[in-house]
């Protein structure tokens, strides 16, 4: 029992942050059509911004707030110097020009900062928190909490701010809301921001459990992904949910099954949904698409 | 194309392997070692120019059916004495249906899920090749493989070896080119243009976009038995997705629409990537790592948004434009077949 | 001769139904024009004849088989041929490979013949090559044989169209608004082209005194359903027909 819960404590962990590496395909999916295969580069950007810094000596806020700004700023000037030049070319070339854009980021990455993996400790020191038998290390109650405010967050500027509604509409009708004069343009670039944001925190808040390295980017992406599909890749709640079900499948996988095997048993689930159910396994329609 | 000048070409092609072994003397990070990963690389992506450039299936799943070609190779010839070229056909027939099972899985799904369900298909190969020790010889990989043999012919030196796989990449540009130019060649074309139009002028389009990912992953398959063979060890890191990116970049540089695309590609990024593998150190300090990426990744994203057929495809584009005067790109009447939107009538 | 005969023919998108309990008879001789206001279902009405699209309920009865849920290519092989309201061409192949799809319907050389250039490869090519040549001309589409389809001023590419959808030698011709766009002398051309092609026709087209000059027979539909059917004479009469479309027509 204690194992059983022990797995479902770890698997939210990991879930958690899948959960918000799939709110950023979702978000920019939506917007502009595109699965930006780059969105884990981001993650890795903000990670690694967060531990040079802390490595400086700088406070933790202030390189929760630089991981955040170096991320989007990478993530809009890509937006605008890749993307947008490409709109209106086939998937294929979308789809190749991320993957050229996620490649890039990795070998820069790699001659800035080198192979070697980096890190800081848990933003609170101390033991685990004990949870019925279960131990639940400090850093994943932050991860918690982190994952909770983005998500409401999100849910706020999606219903509640002008530029989420008009994001909404863009995502929803792009011929209505152009002619409501949302601009496609603006609105493209605002997903790749928030997007991207969203990907530096999440890096900077899961250095401690995972540690920074350059090449982190991609099995967070494809995890993320796959959390995205599992969810109908329509709405960021439904990305959260799928999130959480990997995240707790690919434990207990692990830990049932065979840890050697829980990558290969998390792309097969991301293949069999594919494959069987694009539309998703997860049909929720409590948050409106974005 | 008249054809002397189609002559002309392909005996540039046949000798651009043995001038290639010429240079390789000269230039200091040109090997003839690295010659032979570079023919590998260019004949693998001649098969994923024709599942991606002809028939319009992205996949980014290519290494899977390089990794079967290799292992079928190595576990045969190293486990169980197998002649290396029989092993290579059954790496061939293992490779073959291996993608005929996914196509008929995948067909269904295009665009982003097939590219993904490609990658996650790679993923699960190269994970379980990891994974089942007992027949793969695990992460730790699998060595002993003979070098490879025709009759009482071996390809013991690299010279030997790179000869070998040039022929082979010049024969299978060769077949690329027949099947292109065929009817079963139009009907790919025809299916990666317009699946509805295919199918209204009976094109059987199941079959086309199955059919033309077995032979795109035959060539896979080739290319890693002579990969097995030249290193003679085999492990799972060489056939992870990184690799199925590579093929990707080098497919998509040369020219995805172009049967040369993939030799064309094959050089020029090894050319750059070895150079750069010079010039980086000498700019940043202590650079280690794979971090040739950076070139892939630019040269890919100039290629893709600056000339989007690719090198080889760019050239033939320029050379036909040439006959009409003044050439120049197409009025944009109709959108590029491949940038259309399904129309409203046939979206799912 | 009965050449396509539906039955309760019924395509449903959610709530929309698109096409509404069809039921239809075509002879094999003659040119037949589908008619309706925007949105009547026409497009849907040939996806399901051609097996584009599989019906909500009913059947189609091609040249004496059932295909109903039948895949394009084999209703195609059987003999029925159409082009697109939105060009679907093969945008990147030159003309001549355009046209020769279509003719390859009936060939038989798979991927082997031609990888080894099989003599059995020559034959169909020459074949094919042979068949595309004959249509090309009779277009008038020589000359613009080599050039990528895509290249082509829009009239023309309409007419490669019809050009691939001849080639596959078809038993019936279902043309989705091939005159859409066409100025009026490229128009009256393709309406003689499709007069002189002499194969059975389904057509669409909403130049109502085309229709009439043209048709031998119209068919109406209006909110899917068949509203009327009968000579053009017949159906210039009717008054309901007047109400639904070509009243609406006269007054714009
Ligand atoms: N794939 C689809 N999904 C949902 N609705 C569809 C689809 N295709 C057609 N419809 C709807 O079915 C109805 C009939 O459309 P259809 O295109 O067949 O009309 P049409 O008679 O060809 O019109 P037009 O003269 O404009 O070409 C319309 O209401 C249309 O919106
Ligand atoms: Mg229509």
């Amino acid at each position: 029992m204690a194992e059983l819960l022990q797995s479902l404590v770890t698997g939210l962990t990991l879930g958690a942050m899948y959960a918000m590496v799939g709110v950023g395909f979702v978000l920019i999916y939506n917007v502009t059509g595109i699965i930006n295969f780059a969105q884990g580069e981001y993650l890795m950007l903000g990670a690694m911004t967060a531990v040079t810094l802390v490595a400086a000596g700088v406070g933790l806020p202030l390189a929760f707030l630089a991981a955040v700004g170096v991320a989007a700023a990478v993530g809009g000037v890509v937006e605008r110097v890749a993307i947008r030049p490409a709109r209106g070319a086939s998937i294929e070339t979308l789809i190749l020009i991320t993957i050229g854009v996620s490649i890039t980021l990795n070998g820069v990455a790699l001659l800035v900062w080198g192979v070697n993996p980096r890190r800081y400790g848990p933003f609170t020191a101390g033991p685990p928190v004990e949870l019925a038998g279960a131990a639940l290390s400090r850093q994943s109650v932050w991860v918690f909490a982190f994952t909770a405010l983005v998500a409401g967050a999100l849910w706020w500027f999606l219903e509640r701010t002008t530029s989420g509604k008009a994001m909404r509409a863009c995502a929803m009708n792009p011929e209505a809301a152009m002619l409501q004069g949302i601009s496609s343009s603006r609105m493209s670039l605002y997903a790749f921001l928030l997007a991207t944001g969203i990907a530096g925190a999440t890096g900077m808040v899961l250095v401690p459990i995972t540690s920074a390295s350059y090449n982190m980017g991609l099995p967070l992406a494809l995890r993320g992904f796959t959390a995205a599909v599992i969810g109908g890749l329509v709405s960021p709640l439904g990305a959260i949910a799928g999130g959480l079900l990997l995240g707790v499948a690919e434990a207990s996988a692990a830990r049932f099954v065979s840890s050697g095997l829980k990558d290969a048993i998390a792309f097969a689930v991301l293949f069999a949904v594919l494959v069987l159910r694009p539309q998703g396994l997860l049909r929720l329609r409590l948050a409106s698409r974005v | 194309m008249s054809w002397p000048w189609r002559l002309a070409g392909w005996a540039l092609f046949v000798l651009a392997g043995p001038a290639l072994l010429a240079l390789a003397g000269q230039v200091p990070f040109l090997t003839s070692g690295r010659l032979v990963f570079l023919a590998i690389t260019a004949l693998a992506a001649v098969g994923l120019c024709l599942i991606m450039g002809f028939a319009g299936q992205v996949s980014l799943g290519h290494a899977a059916f390089y990794a079967v070609g290799a292992y079928a190779s190595g576990i045969l010839t190293a486990g169980y004495g197998v002649p290396p070229i029989v092993a290579l056909l059954a790496g061939m027939v293992l490779a073959g249906a291996a993608a005929a099972g996914v196509a008929r899985a995948v067909f269904r799904v295009s665009g982003h899920f097939l590219a993904m369900a490609t990658l996650a298909f790679g993923l699960i190969l190269y994970y379980s090749l990891g994974h089942f020790r007992t027949v793969t010889g695990g992460n730790a990989g699998r060595g002993g493989i003979p070098k490879l043999a025709i009759g009482s012919w071996e390809a013991t030196t690299d010279t030997r070896m790179f000869l070998l796989c040039w022929a082979l990449v010049v024969l299978g540009v060769l077949v690329a080119r027949n099947v292109v130019d065929s009817r079963t060649g139009r009907a790919l074309r025809a299916t990666g243009a317009s699946e509805v139009a295919a199918g209204c002028c009976g094109v059987n389009v199941v079959r086309a976009k199955v059919g033309v990912f077995v032979l795109g992953a035959l060539y896979a398959a080739v290319a890693g038995s002579l990969y097995a063979h030249y290193v003679t060890y085999i492990a799972p890191e060489e056939f992870g997705l990184l690799k199925s990116i590579q093929f990707l970049v080098v497919a998509t540089v040369g020219g995805l629409t172009s049967v040369w695309g993939g030799p064309v590609g094959a050089v020029v990024l090894v050319l750059l990537t070895e150079a750069s593998r010079e010039a980086i150190p000498l700019f940043v300090e202590g650079a280690t790592g794979p971090y040739e990426l950076t070139i892939y990744g630019l040269v890919l994203v100039v290629v893709l948004l600056l000339f989007n057929r690719g090198i080889a495809g760019g050239i033939a584009h320029a050379w036909r434009a040439r006959g009409r005067g003044g050439g120049g790109d197409p009025e944009p009447l109709a959108e590029d077949a491949t940038g259309r939107p399904v129309p409203r009538e046939v979206a799912p | 001769m009965t050449l396509l005969r539906t039955v309760g023919l019924t395509k449903r998108f959610g709530g929309v139904t698109a096409v509404d309990d069809l039921s239809i008879e075509l002879g094999d001789v003659g040119i037949t024009a589908l008619i309706g206001p925007n949105g009547a279902g026409k497009t849907t009405a040939f996806n399901l004849l051609c097996g584009v699209l599989p019906p909500s309920s009913g059947t189609v009865e091609f040249r004496g088989r059932d295909v109903t849920g039948q895949p394009p290519h084999r209703i195609a092989v059987l003999g029925m041929a159409r082009t697109f309201q939105n060009l679907e061409l093969f945008g990147d192949m030159s003309v001549r490979d355009n046209v020769m799809v279509g003719a390859g319907a009936h060939l038989r050389g798979g991927i082997v013949s031609a990888a080894l250039r099989l003599p059995r490869h020559r034959s169909d090519e020459r074949a094919a090559r042979e068949r595309s040549d004959a249509v090309l001309e009779r277009l008038g589409l020589g000359d613009v044989a080599d050039r990528p389809a895509s290249d082509l001023p829009y009239g023309l590419q309409r007419r490669v169209e019809l050009a691939r959808a001849l080639a596959t030698d078809p038993a019936l011709l279902l043309l989705d608004e091939p005159m859409a766009g066409l100025s009026g002398g490229e128009a009256a051309e393709v309406a003689g082209a499709v007069r002189a092609i002499g194969v059975p026709t389904l057509i669409v087209e909403h130049h109502v005194e085309t229709v009439m000059a043209l048709s031998d027979r119209v068919l109406v539909l209006n909110f899917g359903r068949l509203l009327a059917d009968g000579t053009p004479a017949e159906v210039r009469a009717d008054p309901a027909v007047v109400e639904a479309y070509l009243g609406a027509e006269d007054a714009a």
